[in-house]
């Protein structure tokens, strides 16, 4: 319920403190507009009329919560009178942590982040978020990712490279798309022949990455130290052949121990100096021979002549500060056309991920502005993003036609949307939830917590506490080949007797399996209340896979893992795989529309306790019913018009059922103007 | 809009807004289902396979154990595990594919597979879609790239997809996402929401449907010249209508099959698995992959195979016995895949480690010769000694055997040449018929 209604109690503009105090989101606006016009004019073309305020209100809860309004939220909007009710609308909905939340989920689908991944993709998810939530600077976040080291349970920022783990130049590619919208993927095997790179560049720029290993060191290390120790005191004074059978016996126990660290390299990043980049085997081209050596070099972007190297750091942290400086315009302006693109439905330079042939008209004096207004704010990306809300574009109607692919686009208002599938999804648990949705990502962080511990503990265990967690690890890796088997034998049982027909028998069989497994949940809650020491705990857990914990009930899908299930409403209508950046879409499918049509989602709609089921039951008149309808799928009043249409089927449940189920399908529901 | 009623004109229907760019589709979007069959420019043989079923055994199957069993290894390699000859001379199957080893006439191995990929994800991915791994693009899964490389038509099922994959299919890569694989979480349940609510009444679906174009009149009078993608949506509604009034939603209904033919492929989730997937390929679908996973055996190798083969064994027999008898066997190809396979050693816990040095898919009917054995392996299964495939060469074949050209380059957004085999995948001709 809280969350529901957070951003309306909010006093206005209470989060926008922390910025620079000479800083008017609305003057900045203002210049915006002005040089938009400009442009228009130049195109022969003018901004749309302002938009109703029922399309206003919709689009700012849409943009800046990520749900339409309720119908309770709706209605207090259109009936307030203030003249000032959609600047302060826009303040109170840009102050709250939602709209953050909506700028971390577009980050997590820019930079593919995939919270199941191993241990890092949580620590990241989690790191990503709380910087989101800070609203702090974008790029100080990409020199921390740019230059992490360590293991993602201290330096989560590290999951930038353990994403992409052994690929590090590819890695490299996809830093240059993202950030710069440069694509020298080509070039990683020959001289790209659409752009300026040489295979020869390509390397010479990967040069700055080769310390980089994906290796945990420490652990191992000091494994090896506690166990020298031991040789040492114990080996002085025996005989050579007791001895050799002790060296053997360490040499065992040290491959015991050894795996429970093994699990850490796949989640650390450590920097081994003597590691050295050399051109590849097939290098073809005479400029230089396979084997060589690379100097670390930048290349030029667009040709224009390379920026001066700083002056200190290793090469990896040189890159990091190229990338971000703010005379590198690619930075800035790259990021400020794919908020443009959040905000408005389409993006300045119209291919956002490839900046080598950008049509003249694509609004260069607009995107110089907002590349030094980002950089003027302090790469503060919420702020950026809250500027553009108080435009008058994005006040407007919306755009009469939509963009063409690889064209610039004539902004006279925002572009018509489907809902994206996290807003769909989201706006369907508003309608749906009992208590309200929430924004808690308390689930995850606390499992987080207890894995950083967890690996805390085991840095700095002793000897003997090493032997305890493998004891313990081992104690219950056998009980679960027992319990494994166990069940494996009843599978097996169980199958034959369904084969063979009699399905009594193996009725009985399968509710021993059930019951087996029952059990073994219990058994398991139970061990680890009892485990009150934290090597019981958490030391078998540590060298498994860190697995997320399962969330129920009602949360917003910021505060879920990612990517959904391919079987889930969000996949269905397009949300990330998280495989390639920004990898959503809203293309139409069959699929989604009998999701719609038949799915949970929308059938829940007016059973039991949910909110809106809940307001109508209490709703006497057919007339209220109609608005109350209206007001929480469109966020509008219907018309007269309508009014004629719909009233006599808001009289009998069947019909106002039947009517609901129609709102949830259509497309103005789908749609945002 | 109105959709015709009768089957034919439907087709037609959809036929003729998918060439108006309506971007409509069943798995992801698509204008088109069930594609004409199109035969490669290429001279090489093949190009019978109109459908394909793809089992993946997800976890990496031991070859050992299954397709190519070493009886003369020692007991530290074999295992305790017997194996069983074949009408095939020379042809031998682990003891647990002994329902599948009746079909050895028709089975065409590939002994002498090997990958680069130790790791389960990578090489899942390697696997699906001939290529490694890449950050800024995913490749196209087979199932899509057979989508992309054949001529559009339409049709009122999806052509392509995948039942009980996990998350980390590439599905569609960067190719459209109207040749994304529909994934079907439940064989049973067959297409999800297909059905309305036994609860409503019988016109109810034909009302809301009334209701949503009233209270979308003004909405779409709007906007709907300006914007293909709301016309699409209005396209895709009527769609999901009439397939949930159609008779080509059957093909999903594993109830109206004879209980004989239920009982032949097993009450097992894979077994359904795989019958629906005949089903769908009897319909019309041209790939289909079914999953079957938990071949990570890292301890307890031989249990585990006890549990797990007759599994694979019973729906696999089922299948090609049931292809034969209907006669599909003509025109479908049988294909089975895994990630890598396991180590000859059996370790302390009696479990085999990750191998992708060697090991062996299976290929079966329509462009394959049968009761083929294709390269092999050393004395321990160890490695590859006559005929390396990789799995690029694999793929490659795969396309050659539906006719479709394994070297037809296809450019990503980012401007990046691509093949289904990638750039050295050479489909095995030796193997082709």
């Amino acid at each position: 319920m809280k969350a529901l209604f957070t951003a309306l109690t909010l006093w206005a503009g209470a989060v926008l403190a922390d910025t620079a105090p000479d800083f008017d989101p609305e003057a900045e606006a203002r210049q915006i507009d002005r040089l938009l016009s400009q442009a228009l004019r130049v195109r022969g073309s003018v901004l749309q009329p302002p938009a109703s305020d029922s399309t206003f209100l919709r689009r700012s809860y849409l943009s800046l919560q990520g749900r339409i309004p309720s119908f309770a939220e709706a209605k207090a909007f259109l009936d307030d009178s203030s003249t000032r009710k959609r600047t302060q609308l826009i303040r109170s909905l840009g102050g709250s942590s939602r709209f953050r939340d909506g700028i971390f989920l577009f980050l997590s689908d820019l930079l593919r982040l995939q919270t199941h991944n191993e241990a890092h993709g949580l620590g990241w998810h989690l790191w990503l978020r709380d910087r989101t939530q800070m609203d702090a600077p974008w790029d100080e976040t990409v020199r921390q990712m740019l230059t992490a080291t360590g293991h993602a349970a201290e330096n989560p920022a590290t999951g930038y490279y353990l994403r992409d783990r052994g690929m590090l130049l590819d890695n490299l590619s996809n830093t240059f798309q993202v950030f710069l919208g440069q694509q020298i993927g080509c070039a990683q095997c020959h001289d790209d022949p659409f752009g300026t790179t040489s295979r020869l560049d390509y390397y010479q720029l990967a040069a700055h990455l080769e310390h980089t290993a994906y290796r945990y060191q420490e652990g191992p290390r000091r494994l090896q130290k506690l166990l020298r120790g031991t040789r040492y005191q114990n080996s002085s004074h025996r005989s050579p052949e007791s001895s050799a059978l002790f060296k053997k016996r360490i040499r065992q126990e040290q491959r015991a121990l050894a795996t429970l660290f093994r699990p850490h390299h796949r989640n650390a990043i450590s920097l081994n100096p003597s590691r050295q980049l050399k051109l590849p085997d097939d290098y073809q081209y005479p400029d230089a021979s396979p084997g060589d050596l690379l100097t670390p070099i930048f290349p030029s972007l667009d040709g224009r002549p390379s920026l001066p190297r700083p002056h200190e750091g290793s090469s990896r942290v040189q890159l990091a500060q190229w990338v971000t400086s703010p005379q590198n315009v690619f930075f800035s302006r790259v990021m400020v056309n794919r908020l443009w693109a959040k905000t408005f439905g389409h993006s300045l330079v119209p291919n956002p991920d490839d900046w080598s042939d950008v049509p003249e008209d694509a609004y260069p004096q607009l995107i110089d502005h907002l590349g030094q207004l980002l950089h003027r704010l302090n790469y503060r990306l919420a702020d950026f993003t809250l500027v553009l809300h108080f435009t008058q574009l994005f006040q407007a109607q919306t755009a009469p036609t939509e963009p063409s692919a690889g064209f610039t686009f004539t902004f006279t208002g925002p572009t018509l949307r489907r809902l994206s599938a996290e807003q769909l999804r989201d706006s369907l648990a508003v309608l749906n939830g009992r208590n309200g949705v929430s924004e808690d990502v308390r689930a995850l962080s606390e499992h987080w917590a207890q894995y950083q511990s967890a690996f805390t503990h085991l840095q700095k265990a002793t000897l003997p506490e090493l032997r305890q967690i493998h004891h313990a690890y081992e104690a219950r890796e056998r009980k679960r080949r027992v319990r494994q088997r166990h069940q494996s034998q009843l599978r097996q049982e169980l199958r034959q007797l369904r084969q063979a027909g009699k399905s009594a028998k193996a009725r009985v069989i399968q509710k021993h399996l059930k019951d087996f497994r029952r059990q073994e949940k219990q058994d398991r809650k139970r061990s680890l209340q009892k485990a009150a020491n934290i090597v019981q705990r958490t030391g078998p857990a540590m060298v498994r896979r860190l697995r997320l914990p399962e969330i129920s009930g009602d949360y917003f899908s910021s505060a879920l893992p990612a990517p959904a299930p391919p079987t889930s409403l969000r996949r269905q209508f397009g949300s990330s795989d998280r495989m390639t950046p920004m990898a959503s879409h809203s293309r139409a499918s069959i699929p989604q529309a009998l999701r719609l049509l038949n799915g949970p989602e929308t059938r829940s709609i007016l059973r039991g306790a949910g909110r809106l089921a809940q307001e109508l039951r209490k709703t006497p008149s057919p007339e209220a019913r109609l608005q109350t309808l209206f007001l929480a799928f469109y966020a509008d009043l219907p018309s007269p018009e309508e009014r004629k249409i719909f009233l006599s089927r808001t009289r009998t449940p069947e019909d106002i059922r039947l009517l609901t189920r129609a709102f949830s399908t259509s497309n103005r529901f789908l749609f945002q103007p | 809009m109105k959709i015709p009623s009768d089957d034919l004109s439907r087709r037609t229907f959809l036929a003729r807004s998918a060439s108006r760019g309506l971007g409509l589709s069943i798995a992801g979007s698509a204008t088109n289902w069930f594609a004409a069959h199109r035969a490669s420019a290429s001279g090489l043989p093949g190009k019978k396979a109109k459908h394909i079923i793809y089992l993946y055994m997800a976890g990496g199957m031991s070859h050992l154990d299954t397709l190519d069993p070493k009886p003369d290894a020692p007991l530290t390699v074999r295992g305790p595990l017997e194996t069983i000859s074949t009408r095939v001379p020379g042809l031998r199957l682990g003891q647990y594919l002994s329902r599948t080893s009746k079909h050895a006439e028709k089975l065409c191995l590939v002994r002498s597979m090997t990958s680069t990929q130790g790791a389960h994800e990578p090489g899942k991915y390697f696997v699906h879609t001939g290529h490694t791994r890449l950050p800024s693009l995913t490749h196209p899964a087979l199932g899509a790239w057979m989508m992309k490389l054949s001529p559009e038509e339409a049709a009122t099922l999806p052509r392509n997809l995948t039942i009980h994959a996990g998350n980390d299919h590439p599905g569609a890569g960067f190719l459209e996402p109207q040749y994304a694989p529909l994934p079907i979480g439940d064989a049973e349940k067959g297409l999800p929401f297909a059905r309305s609510h036994r609860s409503d009444r019988q016109d109810a679906l034909t009302q809301q449907m009334a209701l949503r174009k009233q209270l979308d009149a003004e909405f779409n009078a709007e906007f709907s010249p300006g914007y293909r993608k709301l016309r699409a949506y209005d396209q895709v509604f009527d769609s999901a209508v009439s397939l949930m009034k159609s008779e080509d939603l059957k093909a999903f209904d594993l109830s109206l099959e004879p209980p004989e033919t239920r009982a032949l492929y097993g009450s097992d989730r894979f077994g359904k698995g795989v019958l629906l997937a005949r089903r769908l390929v009897q319909h019309g679908v041209r790939f289909v992959e079914v999953q079957l996973g938990g071949f990570d055996w890292h301890s307890d190798n031989f249990t585990q195979a006890a549990e797990k083969l007759p599994i694979l064994d019973q729906a696999l027999s089922a299948l090609l016995e049931d292809l034969t008898r209907t006669g599909l066997i003509e025109e479908t190809l049988v294909v089975l895949a895994t990630e890598f396979g396991r180590s000859p050693e059996i370790d302390a816990d009696a479990g085999r480690n990750h191998h992708p040095k060697a090991f062996s898919f299976l290929l079966a009917g329509a462009g394959v010769k049968g009761g083929h054995v294709h390269g092999a392996t050393d004395a321990t299964g160890d490695a590859v000694v006559s005929e390396k495939t990789t799995i690029p060469d694999f793929n490659a074949t795969i396309a050659a055997a539906a006719g479709i050209p394994h070297n037809q380059q296809v450019w990503s957004p980012s401007k990046r040449p691509f093949t289904i085999g990638g750039r050295n995948g050479r489909p095995i001709s030796a193997i082709l018929s």
